[in-house]
């Protein structure tokens, strides 16, 4: 047995030496039960060396006395004896331990310390002689200097626990922030700098506070009209379709257009989809079935402002134009939205294909806008109908939301053969008139919105008038010169273009068209690309492969290649203030223009985006005519905390898989069944309830919090619930960032790290002082007053 | 749908783990390879991982707290041979064995059987070593003698052997008559008997049944659900509330799973027709004799008041108190008080929940020598109930849970205060209780003074500290101790201090006890009282020290060994 504890004490002092602690305790341990000193000393080695972790110092200390009792006698054991009843403030029995072992050869960092504790027992006389010691060993010492400068200061009688600081406790009771909320106030300010938001309760409007909502919800945040998402997902799982319905019409004006065809900038930000949480919420399509199920046929808003007495003409009606139109009304004004096409709806109806979005829906939804006395006048043309200069006569203000309708045309060789057409042109008679000649092989160039429904309308008019096609060999087929990553389309477009059969060319460029005799195109020639070096906007361009040319045969070349604000049709004297010599506006992408009195709104200000930038945009819009008109600011965002109770969720609902949205079969489609089918009410619960509820924020109060870690051992996240030495600010009072403390007395707060919470409710159960508080964050429109718009809490 | 609540992993470890485990199976099984959860179910067994790795605690299950001197002899001997000589009793009033090695723990488990000790449920979401007050079974306050239910409610096989998957611990207490030692309103039941006329003119013994009492983070004060159960039915009733917990308690927050949260919710009414119905399902009979009660509680001031000696009610013989620190022994030491049992007394321990013991059944004449060699050997019999009998858990040492260290301030408080004889005469009866967390291993709830671990948010960092709690109690309805204030670990004895002052200069009388004095002005006037004065100007930066002086710290014990 003693051979054998030889070797194996050998074996852990090699391990200790190499600091790997944990492995000598399992070598000492298996000797058999700690009863030789050896194992003993060493134990309280290797627990010395392991650090700080709760038991490590108490267990260095055990074995240290245990060694000791056995008979083990080396400096080693009284040292770390030595320390550890330093670390506690036990200084007599640090001195006890020190002079055990301390003599005047010790080195510098014994000398200092037997110094210290001399120090806190009153022994100035015996401090002042061990700090010289050390101080002969390192002059230098900052440490070993300050320690001498404070023995010397330091009263002669008397230890340090004699001194007591019970502090004042007139409001411990509650803590502060408890007393606070105890209030009535509707309006509390946050007491402390490292609050998450600015107010305990009431309408934040503090940087931090937007800060906050923009980097906790952020889906809200990437939508461009910051729909309150998690609000209305948290409605449509309780089953109230009406409201999530008022919460998205108010933010962003139709509903049930965008429940079907947003782009979804939401869902590629969503916490849900972060590493290793699984998919984004399919936060569009749940949108969409609150404006299926809700049960009031139209809805319509209450006007905030009483008449103001007015005017402003619109043009364009599109949901730029419409959106403002709409916010305008509720701010009191009187609106006339001018059309030039004889349905109001702009992309929405003349170029998104009805198998995408049915026409009642547009229908509804406009009306709404009309019911708060909107006048939309189609089929008339500013510019030719009416000149524009009269409408700056007759109104107090405009708004040009006249989108993008100038084609960009590529210029090849044969651009002028038949059978060559622009794909909006193409898309609007598809629309108005169901039908169009397409012939049997189709080519779309480019990669967007307009090259995705083009491929799609043309296969279905192929399919119901031409019904030609040799089985097998593909029709139609889209040429891009950009990879599948970088096309700007609704997520899920480029897998149902392969579903329904429509093979696409990535990185290809036309080079020129082929046509016959009778100046009819027969096909193109293209060329393959790779990829460049990123350009100034992020994105890599294209460059050609020499050699890679190859032909395909068409009948059609629908053009996708974009398009741009028109803008000759602005006549007048202000013409020439308003646009540039690029005929796009001086005033670039913003909403005011070089013109007081006229503004911009949507695609015409910001070139070709979505249907949800354009009613971000005319929203912004309608808020500088608002002031323009008033001079007033009369519509504010807020950052509204009030108390709130658990999100009402289960962490198993973060497991659930994220729902596919039912489609119509194949066979089915046409120019006119919607193809996504919808989900249906259950599938709508199935969904929502997979949301996080991001808007919710979890909070410790520092002056409740004990620090016991316990929510820390039962929270989810690695980083959701942080020990913090500080916190990170900016000038503005953001936080920022965060810094780990390293022990425990390096710990400021308890933090919770709001970025990584996935709102789960687990360090609220887990807390055993009830020190976490659950509120609601919500970005909200108010009047100045505090009132606020579109929807009840 | 909504998703459905799945089983929490420790809901579906103990479906799924057989929790009899053969220790000498474990024995052999490289420590990787055994499981989290499998070390998690060695609870049902009593076995506990200890903070430090591969070292494992290991408690008895001793009803009554009973002990003959044999079977403490032999524990004496297994903590010497395995664990580190050291042994401790728990405020249930049992032993537990510390530093015990994996390849160990059958050796212990199997030798404390073959004396008749079993270490079964003794931890784990089970019933829990029943527990008595201290004087059962020599009480001269005691009704008749309740030995034989208690040891009837512990071994019954239903408690034992079936309810082992109970949403967490379950906590009964059977008390010797209707005072507050047994610590009636703390247990999630809690029994004591009382006498009332029979029909014969004999008076008849019954039983007072309360629920819901527990401590931990959240404190609950049991309830009195019936006020007479036929002594006949009481088994019946324990079973009958057992499974009523083991239907109703929240298996998916532990924090919440205990039955105090149930009875809370329901009622005293409410959770009273929940055990009747569970009864009617089992087809027992009688009911009818059974009575609720819509009375709160009402337990009598406790019997223990300091006393060194107790006179048995058994005519000549005493009970003697010896108060051990900080609940800890060695194995030698209980090699020796297994020979004083054998020597004064009829061979028997009995561990008490102050964490002490008594030697008991010393005849009159073998009093003066039993005390002679007790304080020959340096143990104290004076200061129960008392300054010195503090009551500390086992804090940063060796608890995972805890934030402060309660040890170390446990010593501090008896160095400047434990001692001092004079102060404790003055002062009379005065329980403090440290908790090194929020848990209530070391019941602060109930103290006259109680201390909650915490650390104090400083300028900078945090400083480990406690949070003071003052005026709890088990009688009447039970009182829960009160908030005081908050104070840093250096600052606890001196706070200690103000409180004991401020006692003696406002107290009624000399008979108003600390406890009914901060349950007279309440917990904030004691603070105001004590932290008017101005924080001391020099509060030392040395308790940040360990982050400036972690260096050299490092650094003396690397001079130490190169020495
Ligand atoms: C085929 C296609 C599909 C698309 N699919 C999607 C999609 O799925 N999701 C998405 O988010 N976005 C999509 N987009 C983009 C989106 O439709 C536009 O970004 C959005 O419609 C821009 O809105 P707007 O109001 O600014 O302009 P528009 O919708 O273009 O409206 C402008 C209106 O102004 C009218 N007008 C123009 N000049 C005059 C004038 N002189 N006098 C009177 N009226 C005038 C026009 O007739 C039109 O009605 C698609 C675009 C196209 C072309
Ligand atoms: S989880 Fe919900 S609230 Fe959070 S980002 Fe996703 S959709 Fe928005
Ligand atoms: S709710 Fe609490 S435990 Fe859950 S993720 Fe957020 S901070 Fe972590
Ligand atoms: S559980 Fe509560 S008290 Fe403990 S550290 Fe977390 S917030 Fe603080
Ligand atoms: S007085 Fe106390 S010790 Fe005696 S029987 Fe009653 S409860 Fe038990
Ligand atoms: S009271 Fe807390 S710190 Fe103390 S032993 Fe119990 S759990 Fe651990």
């Amino acid at each position: 047995m003693i051979a054998s504890l030889t070797e194996l004490t050998d074996k852990a002092s090699e391990l200790i030496a190499d600091g790997r602690n944990d492995e000598a305790i399992d070598v000492l341990r298996s000797a058999g039960p700690p009863d030789h000193p050896e194992q003993c000393v060493l134990l309280s080695r290797a627990y010395f060396q392991r650090g700080d972790e709760r038991g490590d110092v108490y267990s260095s200390q055990y074995f240290a006395q245990r060694a000791l009792e056995m008979g083990a006698e080396r400096p080693l054991l009284h040292a770390i004896i030595a320390v550890g009843a330093f670390r506690k403030g036990r200084y007599h029995d640090a001195v006890g331990a020190f002079s055990q072992f301390a003599t005047e050869r010790s080195g510098g960092a014994t000398t200092y310390l037997y110094a210290l504790a001399l120090m806190h027992i009153g022994d100035r006389e015996n401090a002042q002689q061990w700090i010289r010691r050390a101080l002969d060993e390192d002059p230098d010492n900052r440490l070993y200097r300050d320690a001498r400068d404070r023995i010397e200061k330091r009263a002669t009688n008397g230890s340090e626990a004699d001194i007591p600081h019970v502090p004042p406790t007139g409001n411990m009771y509650a803590s502060v922030i408890e007393q606070l909320r105890l209030t009535d106030d509707d309006d509390i300010d946050a007491p402390y700098t490292f609050n998450a938001v600015s107010k305990l309760r009431g309408h934040g409007m503090a940087a931090k506070d937007f800060h906050w909502l923009d980097v906790n919800i952020p889906c809200q945040q990437a939508c461009p009209a910051g729909t309150n998402i998690p609000e209305y997902l948290a409605s449509i799982y309780k089953g109230d379709y009406d409201r999530a319905y008022r919460i998205n019409l108010w933010d962003n004006v139709f509903p049930a257009v965008l429940g079907r065809v947003c782009s979804r900038p939401c869902e590629s930000e969503c916490r849900h989809g972060w590493e290793d949480l699984g998919d984004p919420v399919a936060i569009c399509f749940s949108k969409r079935s609150a404006a299926d199920f809700k049960s009031e046929a139209r809805v319509i808003l209450d006007k905030l402002y009483p008449d103001s007495g007015k005017s402003v003409a619109v043009i364009g009606a599109g949901v730029a134009g419409l959106a403002a139109a709409r916010n305008l009304a509720l701010l009191g004004h009187g609106v006339t939205v001018y059309e030039m096409h004889a349905h109001p709806g702009g992309m929405m109806n003349q170029g998104i294909p009805i198998f995408r979005l049915p026409r009642d829906y547009i229908d509804r939804e406009i009306d709404q806008i009309r019911a708060l006395g909107v006048d939309i006048i189609c089929n008339t043309r500013i510019g030719k109908d009416i000149a524009f200069a009269s409408l700056q006569a007759n109104h107090d203000a405009v708004v040009m939301a006249a989108g993008t309708l100038r084609p960009n045309i590529i210029d090849l060789p044969g651009k002028d053969l038949t059978g060559i057409r622009h794909g909006l042109d193409f898309l609007l008679e598809a629309n108005d008139t169901d039908a169009a000649d397409v012939g049997e092989n189709v080519i779309v160039i480019g990669g967007g919105f307009t090259a995705m429904d083009c491929a799609r309308t043309a296969l279905r008019l192929g399919a119901e008038t031409v019904r030609m096609h040799e089985p097998g060999t593909p029709r139609i087929r889209v040429a891009y010169r950009r990879s599948q990553d970088e096309m700007l389309v609704t997520p899920g477009e480029v897998e149902e273009l392969n579903h329904e059969g429509i093979p696409m060319d990535f990185m290809v460029s036309p080079v020129c068209y082929l046509g016959d005799d009778d100046g009819r195109v027969t096909g193109m020639r293209l060329i393959r690309t790779r990829l460049g070096e990123p350009d100034a906007s992020g994105r890599r361009r294209p460059i050609e492969i020499p050699g890679s040319e190859f032909e395909i045969p068409a009948d059609t070349v629908l053009l996708a290649t974009g398009q741009f604000p028109e803008t000759s049709w602005i006549g007048g004297p202000s013409a020439e203030s308003l646009v540039g010599d690029d005929q796009w506006l001086v005033s670039g992408a913003a909403a005011t223009t070089a013109v007081a009195g006229v503004f911009a709104a949507g695609d015409f200000a910001t070139g070709a985006l979505t249907l949800i930038d354009a009613i971000a945009h005319g929203k912004q819009c309608a808020r500088d005519v608002d002031h323009f008109l008033t001079g007033e600011v009369r519509l504010i965002d807020v950052a509204r905390v009030e108390d709130a109770g658990g999100p009402g969720r289960i962490r198993e609902m973060d497991y659930v898989p994220l729902q596919p949205m039912p489609m119509i079969p194949l066979e089915e489609r046409s120019l006119k069944a919607e193809v996504e089918s919808g989900f249906t009410e259950s599938l709508a619960v199935d969904e929502t309830q997979r949301c996080y509820l991001c808007h919710y924020k979890y909070e410790i109060d520092p002056d409740k919090c004990i620090y016991c870690d316990w929510c820390i051992k039962a929270k989810p996240r690695p980083d959701c619930i942080v020990k913090v030495s500080s916190l990170n600010y900016d000038d503005a009072g953001r936080i920022t960032g965060f810094n780990r403390a390293g022990e425990s007395e390096d710990t400021y707060l308890i933090y919770i790290n709001q970025e990584d919470c996935i709102r789960c409710n687990a360090c609220v159960e887990a807390c055993p002082v009830d020190c976490i508080s659950v509120q609601k964050v919500s970005l909200r429109t108010a009047t100045p007053d505090g009132t606020l718009c579109g929807y009840s809490d | 749908m909504p998703a459905k609540p799945e089983l929490t992993r420790i809901e579906n470890d103990k479906r799924t783990i057989d929790p009899d485990f053969d220790f000498r199976d474990i024995a052999q099984r490289p420590f990787e390879d055994i499981t989290t959860n499998e070390i998690g179910m060695f609870k049902w067994s009593g076995v506990y991982h200890q903070l430090q790795k591969g070292f494992f605690m290991i408690r008895l299950r001793l009803p009554g707290g009973v002990m003959t001197a044999d079977q403490l002899r032999r524990a004496g001997e297994l903590a010497n041979e395995f664990g580190q000589g050291l042994l401790c009793i728990t405020t249930r009033q049992t032993l537990q064995f510390h530093w015990i090695r994996k390849e160990d723990i059958y050796k212990v488990i199997e030798a404390m059987e073959a004396t008749g000790v079993s270490s079964k449920n003794a931890c784990g979401d089970v019933s829990r070593n029943v527990v008595t007050c201290e004087m059962q079974g020599v009480c001269p306050h005691e009704v008749g003698d309740v030995g034989d239910i208690l040891h009837m409610v512990a071994d019954d096989p239903e408690i034992l052997d079936e309810q082992r998957n109970l949403p967490r611990k379950h906590k009964i207490s059977v008390a010797g008559c209707g005072r507050a030692c047994g610590q009636t309103l703390m247990n999630c039941q809690g029994w004591y008997p009382v006498l009332r006329a029979g029909q014969d003119g004999v008076d008849e013994r019954g039983w007072r049944f309360h629920a819901g009492g527990g401590l931990g983070a959240r404190p609950y004060m049991g309830k009195l659900i019936f006020g007479w159960v036929p002594e006949d039915l009481v088994l019946a009733v324990v079973q009958a509330s057992t499974e009523a917990f083991r239907r109703l308690g929240n298996r998916r927050v532990r924090a919440y799973a205990r039955l105090k949260i149930v009875v809370d919710e329901l009622g005293a009414k409410g959770y009273g027709d929940v055990v009747l119905g569970i009864m009617r399902e089992r087809n027992i009979a009688g009911l009818e004799r059974l009575e609720q009660s819509d009375h709160s509680a009402d337990v009598g001031e406790s019997y223990l008041q300091g006393q060194r000696i107790i006179r048995q009610r058994q005519e000549g013989f005493n009970t003697l108190r010896i108060m051990i620190e900080r609940s800890e022994f060695t194995g030698d030491e209980a090699l020796r008080f297994a020979d004083w049992a054998t020597t004064y007394g009829n061979g028997t321990i009995m561990f008490t929940n102050r964490q002490n013991l008594q030697i008991r059944f010393v005849p009159d004449a073998q009093v003066a020598a039993a005390v002679a060699a007790i304080h020959a050997d340096g143990y104290r019999m004076d200061g129960h109930e008392q300054l010195p009998d503090s009551v500390a858990c086992v804090g940063t040492t060796m608890c995972n849970l805890a934030v402060s260290d309660t040890p170390n301030t446990y010593r501090a408080i008896m160095e400047e205060l434990g001692n001092d004889a004079k102060l404790a005469e003055v002062i009379g009866p005065l329980r403090i209780n440290m908790n090194g967390c929020p848990n209530s291993c070391a019941q602060h709830w109930i103290a006259d003074i109680g201390l909650r671990g915490l650390r104090k948010r400083e300028d900078v960092g945090s400083e480990d500290g406690f949070s003071i709690y003052a005026g709890g109690s088990l009688a009447e309805a039970g009182h829960i101790a009160q908030y005081v204030c908050d104070v840093v670990s250096v600052d606890v004895v001196p706070a200690i201090r103000r409180m004991l002052d401020a006692y003696l200069d406002n107290r009624r009388d000399a008979d108003e006890v600390f406890g009914a004095w901060v349950r007279r002005i309440g917990g904030a006037d004691v603070a105001d009282l004590i932290g008017a004065e101005p924080v001391a100007a020099d509060s030392e930066p040395e308790n940040k020290r360990n982050l400036n002086l972690k260096q050299a710290f490092d650094e003396v014990v690397r001079e130490a060994v190169t020495a």
